[in-house]
């Protein structure tokens, strides 16, 4: 019986090998600094924000669950601040988190559900008082800030992307990612006043991410098929809403720099990834390289902060290990880097 | 996303025993085997009483008692199990049942939670050394290869034999199982038929950060049946066997738990039909096996709440195959002996998706090797095989094909009247790319290369002599294998385009540890301890600059074993089991943010048979599972069931 008895107590041993959780760390109140949200990775719940202190250059990783005692969700996609309140969109968990800008706790969890329907929220956008969300079921969801609840429901295109606005119109890039290889290719044009889609124009295949510039022009990237059909930049007049101009280069994102865009591309000459920069006044690309990437493994973001003027990349790596928040100053040159959670995207940055 | 999901789904989207199992495993002639120091074992496999004492739902329950065996199972009945074996990956190990392999080119892997254990009368592991030359050669030159035996495809005892068994359990789980089986020494006919069934809606405690809240898993409702007929003749020296299988799935697919959004509507149906036969000659020195099995597998996956498309996704995947081969041994003395043999394997896959690539393959395998006894004490086995395979894709570019000559040896060595022995041996061989990796819309790669994996073991043995009261089983193995060229995917460009790559390179470092012990203190009262214990340091070695190098690739524990503890009066027999696994990574990053928690998980069973008259028994059992009610998941996300019950009537004749 005691080999018994040792057996069984062996086998406790292994058991509790598996209980090692690391306490929360605790940081100062949140000023100075970048918070960033890591979408984690599709059904492994572990979307979370990590916060680095520019005061310390200290990092406190899972500050949402630190804060409020729950995960963040499934797949975190957007983040923006409006108002003294942060709003976080969560694709897969398909909720809108609410939080207090100042201590992060939360103020309300908007569930994006359709009765039973995950709508899988996008992105979002801010304007009069008003949040749009892009929902993956077609629609654009307008939020009363005030009263954070859902006011009504624009329908768009196929599984709507990246929001931007201009001229008091919201343009909405329809990727119809969802539908491959037969994905959407036009961007719907929302009426800020009368809340009505009022035009949808077309682009070219599975639109993104949508940049306004300070001239009134709205710049879209159409990613393709990811195999014969390229990704491009595209730039729309706001006015006509109409397609004015094609950029023949294989652009996946864009990113505000002062009154320019940095944008990132395929250069299929040096086979690497480039970050160029775009003069939005003479609509051109200014840099084709503006800054080194060595330290990048995958650019998975790019982040201009205009408090300290200096650039952020989020570094994704391979996707399944944690990443990274490399800052570089203006000119482009490596200043440090910061290791946050699994694919950090969004960043936000505090003053 | 919707690639991301079904990737998951298929992707996602892994001795023993008593003297008359061995007996069993005898009566069929093709388990005829060369090696004299470890295939006749008694404790190399889980018999019948083993197995009946075990109250297994599926294969899965009973493979995870056999040792370096990590089973991923994704929960609930006929949820998703697989099985790796030695920390090489899934596909790597081949299922054989009644010496026909269970072949699935689309996924490469087969679903262990929907082979039945109810008529299972025999399963083993051939991980371990070589040694049953008349098994399929696609399984010979596998990493690993589990077989099993069931009552109904193999002679039995003379004259008519009957089994019915009626089940009911928690979750409103039922099944029922029937067979009739006719043998002679001549003749065998035998027809069976089973259903099971369950709601599948357990209750689980949800943890979220430092707030729990009481769940239900939803959607896991699960209905099989299956029915199947085989006829046997023996002639000679030969035997014949001829038969047909078919089974029906249909069940809902639960998936992850997604915190805030636990809802899910998707299902899978399946169909899937086997005709299976062949003919083994067995001379004085020439023992003969040829074999031919047809299947078609037909399913159907829908989702109507997918964003995609207007009425969501609804697609059917048909996958085809044919199975042709001959086995052939020959002695040229007592202490020579030569095997060869040959497979064709010709399998396709339509599928009704956009754009779906048409796939062909006829895959070759060849075998030749020999056995040589010196000294009436030393073995020494060596064998080349050699694989061809020819990828015809018709609605687009072909993968490449591919040829490979793998070679295996081993060495044997026994002392002290066969009761300690030695074992060494290392084995080649690669498991293909699935044609979902190769062709899948946007995932598949049509530049992946096989997995190839290298195995060195050493193991020792030792049982005692099993005419004492109190006899046991002491094996203990060390090996170290690689796997390269691992096939795993991984998002490129973004997080929405995955693709399959040979990315990783694995090291695994791993022992195995097993007792198996009994004490019939009396005739009417006997014990018996089964411990199985596996150590697999399975790390990645991929680059040396990478944050997950010399990191445990993840899912595989680096401790996992059984206790079993049965105890056996008269007609009485009480069993409690227990199965641990340690800490386990989510992902190949060894953070504390990827932990999936160990698990001990203690099943209890007990079981009377009562003895009519004229062989009639009757037996009947109640099993409880997950005694002290574990919460654990084996799959992060994927949330196992809590203590349940099954209570169990079976009727038996002969």
């Amino acid at each position: 019986m005691r080999l018994i008895k040792f057996l069984f107590c062996l086998c406790l041993l292994l058991y509790s090998c598996g209980k090692n959780n690391e306490p929360p760390i605790e940081t100062e109140s949140i000023s100075n600094g970048a918070l960033v949200l890591c979408e984690g990775l599709f059904q492994q719940n572990n979307a979370q924000l990590s916060f680095v202190s520019f005061n310390n250059n200290q990092i406190e990783n899972n500050v949402f669950l630190n804060r409020n005692g729950r995960q963040l969700g499934d797949t975190g996609n957007d983040i923006k601040k409006y108002g003294n309140k942060i709003y976080i969109v969560v694709n897969v968990s398909s909720t809108i988190e609410v939080l207090d800008a100042n201590t992060l706790s939360s103020i309300k969890q908007i569930s994006m559900m359709n009765g039973n329907t995950a709508k899988q929220p996008r992105a979002i956008v801010f304007h009069g008082g008003l949040a749009f969300v892009s929902c993956f079921d077609g629609y654009v969801d307008v939020i009363d800030t005030t009263s954070l609840s859902i006011n009504s429901r624009i329908q768009v295109g196929s599984n709507p992307d990246g929001l931007a606005i201009a001229n008091n119109k919201l343009y909405v890039g329809n990727s119809g990612g969802l539908n491959s290889p037969l994905m959407d290719s036009t961007v719907s044009v929302i009426d800020l006043n009368t809340l009505q889609e009022i035009k949808k124009i077309t682009v070219g295949m599975n639109p993104g991410t949508i940049q306004a510039d300070p001239f009134g022009d709205i710049y879209v990237v159409t990613r393709g098929n990811y195999t014969s059909i390229p990704s491009r930049m595209k730039r729309l007049n706001s006015v006509s809403d109409s397609l004015e101009q094609t950029f023949d280069l294989d652009i996946s994102g864009i990113s505000s720099f002062n009154n320019d865009f940095l944008v990132t591309y395929y250069d299929f000459t040096s086979s690497q990834n480039n970050v160029g920069l775009f003069n939005t006044y003479t609509e051109e690309l200014e840099l084709d390289s503006f800054m080194p990437l060595e330290e990048v493994q995958t650019l998975y973001g790019l982040h201009y902060n205009p408090s300290n003027n200096k650039i952020y990349i989020s570094d994704a790596m391979n996707y399944t290990n944690t990443g990274y928040l490399r800052e570089y100053d203006a000119e482009g040159s490596y200043l440090q880097s910061f290791h946050v959670g699994l694919n950090p995207s969004k960043v936000l940055f505090y003053e | 996303m919707k690639l991301v999901i079904i990737s998951c789904l298929w992707f996602g989207i892994h001795c023993f025993g008593q003297q008359g199992g061995i007996q069993e495993i005898n009566e069929v002639t093709y388990t005829y085997t060369l090696d004299t120091f470890n295939a006749k074992n008694v404790w190399e496999g889980l018999n019948t009483e083993k197995i009946e004492s075990l109250q297994a739902n599926d294969a899965a329950d009973l493979i995870q008692k056999l040792t370096s065996t990590n089973i991923r199972s994704y929960g609930g009945l006929g949820g998703l199990k697989t099985v790796s074996s030695r920390g090489l990956g899934a596909n790597h190990s081949i299922i054989v049942a009644d010496g026909f392999g269970i072949n699935n080119t689309q996924n490469g892997q087969v679903n262990l939670g929907q082979i039945h254990a109810d008529n299972i009368s025999y399963i083993r592991s051939d991980s371990d050394e070589k040694t049953q030359f008349l098994q399929p050669i696609s399984a010979q030159v596998s990493g690993s290869h589990f077989s099993l035996e069931t009552f109904e495809n193999n002679f039995g005892a003379d004259g008519f034999q009957f089994r019915l068994q009626g089940k009911q359990g928690s979750f409103n789980q039922m099944g029922t199982y029937s067979a009739a089986k006719f043998s002679s020494k001549k003749v065998l006919l035998s027809a069976h038929g089973s259903i099971r069934k369950s709601d599948g809606n357990y209750p689980f405690t949800l943890t979220n950060g430092s707030q729990n809240s009481e769940e239900t898993r939803t959607n896991n409702d699960y209905l099989d049946y299956s029915f199947g007929f085989t006829g046997g003749f023996k002639f000679g020296n030969s035997v014949f066997r001829l038969g047909y299988l078919q089974k029906e799935f249909d069940q809902g697919l639960p998936g992850a738990v997604i915190l805030y959004n636990n809802f899910t509507d998707e299902r899978m149906e399946r169909i899937d039909q086997n005709l299976f036969g062949d003919h083994v000659f067995k001379g004085k020195k020439t023992t003969f096996r040829s074999f031919f099995k047809m299947n078609k597998n037909q399913m159907r996956y829908t989702d109507p709440d997918y964003l995609g498309q207007d009425n969501g996704i609804d697609i059917t995947y048909q996958n085809e195959s044919l199975q042709l081969g001959v086995a052939v041994e020959h002695i040229f003395k007592n202490d020579l002996k030569i095997h060869f043999g040959a497979e064709e394997v010709l399998s396709n896959l339509i599928v009704s998706d956009i754009g779906f690539s048409k796939p062909n393959r006829m895959h070759h395998f060849g075998i030749v090797g020999l056995n040589y006894i010196f000294l009436k004490k030393y073995g020494l086995t060596l064998q080349l095989s050699e694989q061809f395979i020819e990828e015809n894709n018709k609605a687009g570019v072909s993968a490449e094909n591919q040829f490979k000559i793998n070679p295996y040896i081993a060495f044997s060595a026994k002392e002290g009247k066969h009761k300690f022995g030695h074992t060494i041996w290392y084995r080649n061989s690669f498991r293909m790319p699935t044609f979902n990796e190769l062709y899948y819309n946007n995932i598949g790669n049509l530049n992946l290369e096989p997995e190839q994996a290298h195995q060195f073991n050493y193991a020792w043995s030792f049982s005692s002599s099993n005419k004492r009261k109190f006899h046991f089983y002491l094996r203990n193995t060390f090996y170290l294998n690689f796997v390269d060229e691992k096939i795993v995917a991984i998002p490129t460009k973004n997080l929405f385009t995955w693709s399959m790559q040979n990315v990783e390179n694995v090291r695994i470092l791993g022992g195995d540890l097993k007792f198996g012990s009994k004490f019939n203190t009396t005739k009417d009262l006997s014990f018996s301890l089964d411990l199985n214990y596996s150590n697999q340091n399975a790390i990645d070695i991929s680059d040396p600059n990478s944050p997950t190098f010399k990191n445990q690739i993840a899912y595989m524990p680096v401790h996992s074993g059984n206790i079993d503890l049965s105890i056996r009066y008269k007609d009485l027999g009480i069993t409690i089991s227990n199965y641990a696994n340690s800490l386990r990574y989510a992902l190949n990053e060894n953070i504390t943010a990827n932990q999936v928690d160990g698990f001990l998980i203690s099943t209890l069973s007990s079981h009377y048979t009562l003895k009519l008259r004229n062989k009639n028994k009757l037996t009947f059992r109640f099993t409880v599972k997950n005694l002290f009610d574990s919460q654990y998941a084996v799959i992060r996300s994927f949330v196992m069931p809590g203590r349940n019950y099954i209570i169990v009537m079976k009727y038996a004749f002969n």
